[in-house]
Order: structure tokens, then C-alpha cells, then sequence
């Protein structure tokens, strides 16, 4: 080619060479720029959005109910850090990590169901462990830990979670892994590269969100050099799109994403800091182009972390430890349409301070019946599951809103 | 890893091969025996079912195009000094002195503004491609030009783990040499100046 434009000189060979090289690569980014849309909005499913908690299409809903599993820990010493997804054919998964102690060489990442109609949860199994990863990835793993679970449009199950090479948490890096049989299987784990510096430090907790253009929002957070929470977008292959810093320095970690509308969206984050121990929050009225300082609620946190999820309206369910110093009281508390404000209506555990039980790492989920389900670490020996329906959440914040 | 990983491994490690032999001896058959010895170890002998790769690449994931292009010209040029002249690398060098300096800091928390996410969007690739060619054109150095149109290119196909611009571009070990040179360079100027 160089001699077909007869460019002889040395100078002349290397621009036509970058020439040739630029034009290689001009068709995949006029491809991306093409199908690139910068905050294509949030996909909310309807949970129920337009009645008022304790109705069901416009009647109230017959009976509260309640109910509350422990799922069996396998022999498993620790559990820690459940998450749910919903499954495309009805029914909830659980996900979490578990073996001889937290970051321990024997921590696997574990599953279990709760089939429709069903009213227990069927015996986990491990979906990934410490070698098979090391295998899949071609490197060396030395542990596993968060799993993030979630059902996307199109009904693949994404398992988010994270591992560590070299050095503490603070050294995570975030694999995927998808199911294309809603859940029963996983695809080979992919990693993904979310930091120019070794690509340490980014973690999940939070579960994504889906978004009109078929992408998905994951919320990840830092807590290397600072303790700072930020989005990515990810296309439906796992590709990342798009990367958006939430905070600042050293105090906010764990967000979790509520949509409200395909605009506006809430982003709740676990405090890290020292000064103002409460649950903070930042907000979106544009899909995510651009966020709201964090401002403090109402709500104490002790460092610890937090789920939400939107319930009925513009009504959202927080499940939180209710102390600055301690997770002995996990409880849950109603917001309004104030995402500041919030009401504690009902306790799921409450133990005495200074007793070392430890209620900790909820995870939230609205099924499509209507009904909710929150997971989380009870005492790190075992996952408790606890479901209610409206009813039930209705009753719960009468009582708590009526005088004594 | 991908293939992008596996093959950018095996010409740094086979360059830091051809390159420590070097110091011993002149015979290229030997430098080059060298440099596919130390390759065939690094992906061959494992411990604990991961290759001796796979412990390097637990620690940078895979190597930047700047990585491969100054150990590999440095590697060439262990084999066959007589017949490959020395590219100017000071250029390169700096720009990647300048880029990390300004993107690592940023990354990791300092400020609102995180150059590295830039990097995931395509409009910076599309900065890229002129930039490369005005320095291919104008400033006659086509190894910023092909540092510049070689990571557009990868990043692009998606060749390797990153959906970064950036991390094909740099990589903190590199840039920690560049770092070094660019002190080093630094020194002479002023001790030269003294």
C-alpha cells in the first residue's frame, strides 16, 4: 500500500501506516457513538405503584402476612452478605458468601430458592468458589465476597460479586457472571476493569437497576485511598458504558439505587465517616446526568450497611440498623416521598447492646405479587428470610404512626 | 485474561528476557533462546493450578500498548542492536509522565472530576484519532502516533479485558518508569546545566 501512493519518505510511510491503523479503527466507534445514549432513564416496574400500601388493585388485601425462614448454612461456620434477585419463572433466589471464616481460602459464593408456593427454601449449593474463578479469570484469587444478584429485562440473572488478588477488601475488583436458565446456571465469570490503578478497589453491595435502553446501572463503591460511591453503566453484554462519581473523600460506601420514575431517583448510602452517623442520601431529577450533594436523613447508621426499596406510590421501605454504634437492632422505616425523612416502624431484631448479636447486610426485594422479602446476616451463623405483604406493612405503620 | 492479556505478557516478558541476557552475551540465538525460555516458564510451570502468569496478571491485568511498545522496541533492540536504530522515546515517555499524573489522582477519589471515566466513552477514542494523526503529520513522531492509533485500535475491537481507552494507553507500571525517566532526564538537564 505504502508503495501503491508511493510514499517513499520515512515520514510519509509512518503517517500513511497511523492512517491505516486510524481507519481500522474507525467502524466499532462509529458504531458506539451510534447506539450511545447518555442517561437513557430509569426502567420502573410497576410494585404496586399507584394504590396505597395494604391495597391490592384497589381492595384492600385480605390478611396481613408474615412469615420467617432461616436458610440452612450447609455446615458452613460464617454466611455473610446475602443479596435477592427475583426469578423469571416466580419465586426468589438468594445469594451469599460462606466457609470457614470472612475472607478465608474455603469462601464460596452459595445460592438458594424459594420456589412459588413453596414455603421453604431449598438446600443451597455453591455457584463459585476460590480455584474455579482463579481458572476462569487465568490468575491467581485469594477470596471471594458480595454478591450482587439481578433479574434484567430480558430475563438473564446477573451475579455480580467480588474478589481479591492482593491485600484486603480495599483491593476488590468486581466480576459477572449471567445465567441465561434463570438462575439455574452461570456463564463463565468476566471481570470487570473499573480502576486505572491495578484495578483495585471497587466493590459491590447494591442491586442495579434496569434502564430504558436495555442497559444496566450498577451502584459500586471505593474504600482504597478514599470511601466514595459511583455508578456504572453496563450494556446487556457486560460492556461498560459509562462511569459517574456520586461523593467525595472518606465517608460514604455502599449506595443503593431507588428509582421513583424514569428521571428521578434516589441514591442511599452507607455512612463510613466519623462525624454525622446517619444514613445519607443523593438525588437525581435528570436520569443520573447530574446528582444532588449528600445530604444527611433522619436515620442513624453505625457503619453498617443498608437496602431499599420503593413500595407503593412514592412510599419507600428502608432496612437499616437502628443505632450509631451498633448493628443489635435491625428494623425497618417508611418514607413518605421525602427520601430525609423516614418513620421506624417495625424492629426485625432487636437484641441488647453489648450482647455481640449482629444483625447486619439486608437485602430488600418487591416481588411481583406485591409482596416483600428482606435476607440478611443473623448472627454471621446463618441467612434469615423474613416475607410480608401490604397488609401486613400497612398495619405495621399504623401502629407505629397512632399515639400509644 | 484475554488473548490481548496472554500475548502482551509474552513479548514484555520475552523483551525482559532478550534484554537481561543481553548483559552477558552478544550471540542473538542465545538472546533469543533466552527470551522464549522465560515465556515458556512464565505460562508452562504453575502453582496452585495458576500459571506464573496468572500471578503477575493478578496484580496489573494486562499490559498497556505503551508497556508493550517501549519493552518491546527495547527487547528488538537487545537482539539485533546493529540492525534497529533507537527510537526517540522521550516523547512517549512524557506524555505518559503527564497522563498518569494527572489521571491516577483523579481515579482514585481526588476530586470530583474522574479523568479515567472519560475513557469509557467513546467521544475520547474519536479525540484520539485526530490527535494521533496531527502527531504522526506535523510533529514526525510516529511512535506517539502508533502509542495513540495502536490503543484506539485495541480498545476499540475490544481486544482486551478494559472497555478503557486509558488502560490501553497506560498502565501504572509503565508509568512508574515513565516516571523514573522522566526524573532521570530531569537530572541530566540540570546537571548539565550546572
Amino acid at each position: 500500500m505504502v508503495r501503491l501512493i508511493g510514499a517513499r519518505s520515512r515520514r510519509a510511510r509512518g503517517v500513511v501506516a497511523v492512517a491505516a491503523l486510524l481507519i481500522l479503527a474507525s467502524p466499532p466507534l462509529i458504531a458506539t457513538v451510534h447506539s450511545y445514549d447518555a442517561a437513557p432513564g430509569y426502567q420502573v416496574k410497576d410494585a404496586g405503584a399507584e394504590r396505597d400500601l395494604g391495597e391490592v388493585d384497589g381492595r384492600p388485601e385480605a390478611a396481613p402476612i408474615w412469615e420467617d425462614h432461616a436458610i440452612d448454612p450447609r455446615g458452613r461456620a460464617m454466611v455473610h452478605s446475602a443479596t435477592l434477585t427475583e426469578l423469571p419463572q416466580g419465586g426468589v433466589q438468594a445469594f451469599w458468601y460462606g466457609g470457614s471464616r470472612e475472607g478465608a481460602r474455603d469462601v464460596g459464593i452459595y445460592t438458594a430458592r424459594l420456589l412459588p408456593n413453596e414455603r421453604s427454601w431449598t438446600l443451597p449449593r455453591e455457584v463459585m468458589t476460590r480455584p474455579r474463578l482463579s481458572e476462569e479469570l487465568g490468575r491467581y484469587i485469594k477470596k471471594l465476597g458480595n454478591p450482587v444478584a439481578f433479574l434484567d429485562a430480558s430475563g438473564q440473572v446477573w451475579l455480580f460479586f467480588v474478589s481479591v488478588s492482593v491485600g484486603g477488601w480495599s483491593g476488590s475488583a468486581i466480576n459477572a457472571m449471567v445465567s441465561q436458565d434463570g438462575g439455574e446456571t452461570f456463564g463463565p465469570a468476566k471481570r470487570l476493569v473499573t480502576s486505572p490503578a491495578f484495578n483495585v478497589s471497587t466493590l459491590v453491595r447494591g442491586r442495579p437497576v434496569q434502564m430504558r435502553d436495555g442497559s444496566i446501572t450498577l451502584p459500586v463503591y471505593h474504600e482504597f485511598l478514599g470511601k466514595f460511591a459511583e455508578l456504572l453503566r453496563l450494556d446487556p453484554d457486560g460492556v461498560v458504558l459509562e462511569k459517574k462519581r456520586l461523593t467525595l473523600g472518606r465517608r460514604h460506601i455502599q449506595p443503593v439505587l431507588v428509582p421513583e420514575d424514569a428521571e428521578t431517583a434516589n441514591v442511599f448510602l452507607r455512612y463510613a465517616g466519623e462525624t454525622d452517623k446517619r444514613i445519607h442520601y443523593v438525588s437525581t431529577d435528570d436520569a443520573g446526568r447530574e446528582f444532588t450533594a449528600p445530604r444527611g436523613s433522619n436515620l442513624p447508621n453505625p457503619d453498617s450497611a443498608i437496602d431499599a426499596v420503593r413500595v407503593a406510590g412514592h412510599a419507600l421501605l428502608m432496612v437499616y440498623n437502628h443505632s450509631e454504634v451498633a448493628r443489635h437492632i435491625l428494623a425497618l422505616a417508611v418514607s413518605e416521598g421525602d427520601p430525609g425523612h423516614w418513620t421506624r416502624i417495625h424492629d426485625l431484631e432487636h437484641a441488647e447492646a453489648g450482647t455481640g448479636q449482629l444483625f447486619s447486610y439486608p437485602s430488600i426485594l418487591r416481588d411481583q405479587a406485591g409482596r416483600t422479602h428482606v435476607v440478611y446476616t443473623h448472627n454471621r451463623t446463618y441467612i434469615k428470610h423474613v416475607m410480608f405483604n401490604d397488609a401486613w406493612l400497612a398495619d405495621a405503620r399504623r401502629s407505629a404512626l397512632s399515639p400509644p | 485474561m484475554t488473548a490481548y492479556g496472554y500475548v502482551g505478557w509474552a513479548l514484555v516478558l520475552a523483551s525482559l528476557g532478550a534484554c537481561c541476557s543481553a548483559r552477558y552475551t552478544d550471540n542473538w540465538r542465545i538472546k533469543l533462546g533466552t527470551a522464549a525460555a522465560v515465556v515458556v516458564a512464565a505460562f508452562a510451570i504453575q502453582l496452585d493450578r495458576v500459571p506464573l502468569i496468572g500471578f503477575v496478571a493478578s496484580v496489573q491485568s494486562e499490559p498497556s500498548v505503551a508497556m508493550i511498545l517501549i519493552l518491546g522496541s527495547h527487547g528488538a533492540r537487545s537482539l539485533w542492536p546493529h540492525r534497529l536504530t533507537q527510537p526517540d522515546t522521550g516523547p512517549l515517555h512524557l506524555c505518559i509522565f503527564l497522563l498518569g499524573s494527572a489521571m491516577y489522582p483523579s481515579a482514585l477519589g481526588i476530586g470530583y472530576i474522574d479523568l479515567y471515566a472519560a475513557g469509557y466513552h467513546p467521544y475520547a477514542a474519536i479525540g484520539m484519532l485526530p490527535l494521533a494523526f496531527l502527531l504522526s503529520w506535523f510533529a514526525g513522531t510516529r511512535l506517539l502516533a502508533f502509542w495513540v492509533a495502536l490503543a484506539v485500535l485495541a480498545q476499540g475491537y475490544s481486544v482486551g479485558e478494559s472497555d478503557n481507552a486509558f488502560d490501553y494507553l497506560i498502565d501504572p507500571i509503565i508509568f512508574v518508569y515513565a516516571c523514573w525517566r522522566a526524573a532521570a532526564y530531569a537530572w541530566r538537564r540540570y546537571d548539565g546545566a550546572r
